[in-house]
């Protein structure tokens, strides 16, 4: 039995997995190790924020990532998949991968397949999930041009989401916390970067804070048309699990 | 306004007297902006400074949706509520009894800001009433734009109303400052222009749509100048990258829209969808926003529906949609029948059901502009179709394990395993089985979202769409 164990981050579970795939090989199990050391490994997408690298300690050699056969987009799909950290992600990563470099082509075509059908929809669930939170994320002001946001998601989408609030709200500093899993990205308008085990205590808001809270709830239920009430499509749109972090008060 | 009070309640009892008064200006003007139907916030390919506040998503992003299931994108509000002008339809007429405000342009670019900051929006939609006179009006609109991108430094969407009426030279000045400028046409003929709008012409509108047009060409070089109803690239890519804005001055790179309402006037669907293809056309519009009309004053110039017509403006907005995705023309649609959409079935299935000869189509070598005509079937999923038969023939299986849907869409197609196309595409029968598969009274459903064609995951775009 080939049971591989890696350290929980997508590079480490790459670089233990590819000396298996390159003999095209599939272990038998892959087991994710206690310590959670998510990313770090951004794929172009992600590559314009500055981000901390802490692959250098990872003893692995980069040429781990160099499996023929598989495309940028399917590099996206298993990065991707990888954060919804379904149980199992890794040998379903591991078929796929595996899939590409005997197929040596695009193996994105090969929708009908379920290796290929599996991790494209957890992809598609992924990006999905960081899509909406680009609109539902809430930030709330806790200090001098300081800003707090916590989000409760079903994947790990905070990789993929603070690059693009590095982009967008570049000139503030903010703290993205990924309540479930204990995992913040911070940014300090020069880098972000993620933190571990980070505290769930929720910083104390400044004295402006509630004042514009109000005004976005008043803005809120002012804007709603009342002739075309539809609260059933509202909350198709924003599911009860998202409402917690939300300002306003959907359902009302 | 007794659809005020969940607002006068929320809003009232500041503790600090200093903002009450801007607690009463959202309150009135964004509720007084609420019938204003587009949200869109994509499309534009402005490129903000590195370092500085916001940006534009080309996929647009809701960031909330209201209690009517619309989405929240932008803060929408009219700058003030006071007006010269008389509009039958309008709430804020000069001579409705209605509480008036207008902001400041300071106060209003802080709010802004603040929600912006926030994550609350993804930008400002900014709409007037026309205070004094159209210029007087343009110039405060501007003061407020102003200061967003020069004090502010603000890169995010705006999206601008423009006043009727008002100088070219104002007109292109605001044209510089915001992603997208619209012009209602807000009715759909000339007469009924008259009729219910009589402080406006339509010279007044399709001027300066002209100019817009023609100064977004201008300044805009690099943008596709080809109108959309020709153009696939705004769907089929994965995420839509963002062109490189023209260097210097940029002209409303998110190019223009505007908007009608629906049943105050006599007009048929096909009256309004040919103006709508012919705005595309020659006005290079992005988008034509349908407005179902909600009686908010009694006029007896104006009709008063018991409901709005939700259904009539969902299916408009499905067929602007074949419009404009979907390689259909208005003539095309309404070609073997009566110049309004059918009620029972999405414009897609009215047409099929017009045209049996060109079904079943067979799935494995049908061209994708024909797969596009296919009810049921979606631009992904004709997407897929087609990426998927290259490596391989698609039996009906085949096609469940794509995800395509196929409760309408296998009365019309054929693949090898698939019981369907024996039906012999007899309309009567078809219209029998397919009424038998809808659930029961169709729902009219929002449309916000057709705004967002980079926008990938499907199950939205098909809830949204009604995935015809
Ligand atoms: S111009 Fe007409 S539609 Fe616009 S605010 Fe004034 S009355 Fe209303």
């Amino acid at each position: 039995m080939n049971i591989l164990r890696y350290d929980g981050s997508f590079y480490g579970l790459i670089c233990v997995m590819a000396p298996y795939l390159k003999r095209r090989q599939l272990p038998d199990g892959i087991e994710r190790e206690n310590s959670r050391q998510p990313l770090l490994f951004a794929l172009e997408e992600e590559k314009s924020a500055p981000v901390t690298d802490l692959s250098a300690d990872l003893a692995c050699d980069p040429q781990a990532f160099r499996l023929p056969g598989v495309s940028q987009e399917s590099w996206q799909n298993v990065w991707h998949a990888f954060l919804s950290e379904a149980p199992g992600i890794e040998l379903a990563m591991a078929r796929y991968l595996l899939l590409a470099i005997e197929k040596r082509a695009g193996i994105d075509s090969f929708m009908a397949d379920e290796r290929v059908r599996l991790i494209q929809r957890l992809a598609r669930k992924v990006t999905f999930e960081r899509h909406r939170f680009m609109g539902l994320l809430r930030f709330r002001s806790i200090g001098d041009n300081l800003y707090y946001a916590a989000i409760s998601s079903d994947n790990f989408i905070l990789p993929i989401l603070a690059p693009f609030f590095v982009e967008r709200l570049a000139d503030q500093k903010w703290i993205i916390h990924d309540r479930k899993r204990e995992v913040a990205a911070m940014y300090d308008m020069r880098a972000w970067t993620i933190i571990e085990r980070a505290a769930a205590d929720l910083p104390a808001d400044s004295p402006e804070e509630g004042a514009t809270q109000q005004l976005w709830q008043c803005f809120f239920d002012s804007i709603a048309v009342r002739e075309r009430l539809n609260l059933a499509l509202q909350q198709k749109f924003i599911p009860k699990k998202y409402w917690q972090d939300l300002i306003e008060k959907p359902g009302q | 306004m007794a659809n005020t009070v969940g607002c006068i309640d929320k809003c009232s009892d500041q503790p600090q007297e200093r903002l009450s008064g801007i607690f009463d200006k959202l309150r009135i003007l964004s509720a007084a902006a609420r019938y204003d139907v587009s949200c869109a916030s994509s499309g534009s390919s402005r490129k903000s400074a590195p370092g500085s506040l916001g940006n534009v998503a080309a996929s647009g992003i809701c960031h909330s949706w209201a209690a009517d299931g619309r989405c929240i994108s932008l803060l929408k509000v009219l700058f003030t509520n006071y007006c010269t002008y008389d509009c039958a339809y309008c709430l804020n007429r000069r001579s409705n009894d209605v509480e008036r405000a207008a902001f400041t342009p300071e106060e209003l670019a802080e709010l802004t800001i603040s929600f912006y900051r926030r994550n609350y929006i993804e930008g400002l939609f900014l709409s007037s009433g026309v205070l004094g006179n159209p210029d007087y009006t343009m110039e405060l609109l501007i003061r407020s734009v102003r200061l967003l991108r020069e004090v502010h430094r603000f890169g995010g969407y705006i999206h601008l109303k423009a006043i009727p009426g008002a100088d070219p030279a104002l007109l292109f000045e605001a044209g510089t400052l915001v992603d997208r400028m619209s012009i209602n046409l807000e009715l759909p003929s000339q007469s009924s222009l008259q009729l219910l709008a009589p402080d406006k012409s339509k010279e007044q509108i399709l001027l300066p749509m002209t100019r817009i047009r023609d100064w977004h060409r201008e300044h805009n070089p690099q943008q596709n100048r080809q109108p959309l109803l020709t153009s696939q690239k705004a769907i089929s890519g994965p995420m839509q990258p963002c062109k490189p804005a023209a260097a210097g001055l940029n002209f409303v790179p998110g190019g223009q829209s505007t908007q009608m309402i629906i049943g105050a006037s006599p007009e048929d669907d096909r009256h309004i969808l040919t103006l709508s293809e012919s705005l595309y056309k020659k006005m290079q519009l992005k988008r034509v926003y349908y407005s179902a009309y909600i009686p908010v004053n009694h006029d007896n110039r104006l009709p008063e529906p018991p409901q709005p017509p939700l259904l009539r403006e969902h299916r408009l907005y499905q067929a602007d949609w074949l419009l404009r995705f979907y390689r259909f023309s208005v003539d095309e649609l309404f070609e073997n029948g009566p110049p309004s959409l059918d009620t029972d079935f999405d414009p897609k299935i009215m047409w099929a059901l017009r045209h049996p000869e060109v079904f079943p189509v067979d799935v494995n070598r049908a061209d994708f502009g024909l797969l596009l005509r296919v009810p049921g079937l979606g631009m992904i999923s004709a997407q897929r179709i087609v990426r998927a038969r290259r490596v391989g023939k698609l039996s009906y299986d085949d096609l469940v394990k794509l995800g395509v849907v196929l409760k309408r869409a296998r009365f019309f197609l054929i693949a090898p395993g698939s019981a369907s196309g024996d039906l012999g595409l007899d309309p009567q029968l078809l219209r029998r089985r397919l009424l038998a598969n809808e659930p029961g009274v169709i729902k009219p459903k929002q449309l916000s979202l057709n705004d967002f064609p980079g926008f990938q995951p499907e199950i939205w775009k098909e809830a949204v769409t009604g995935q015809f």
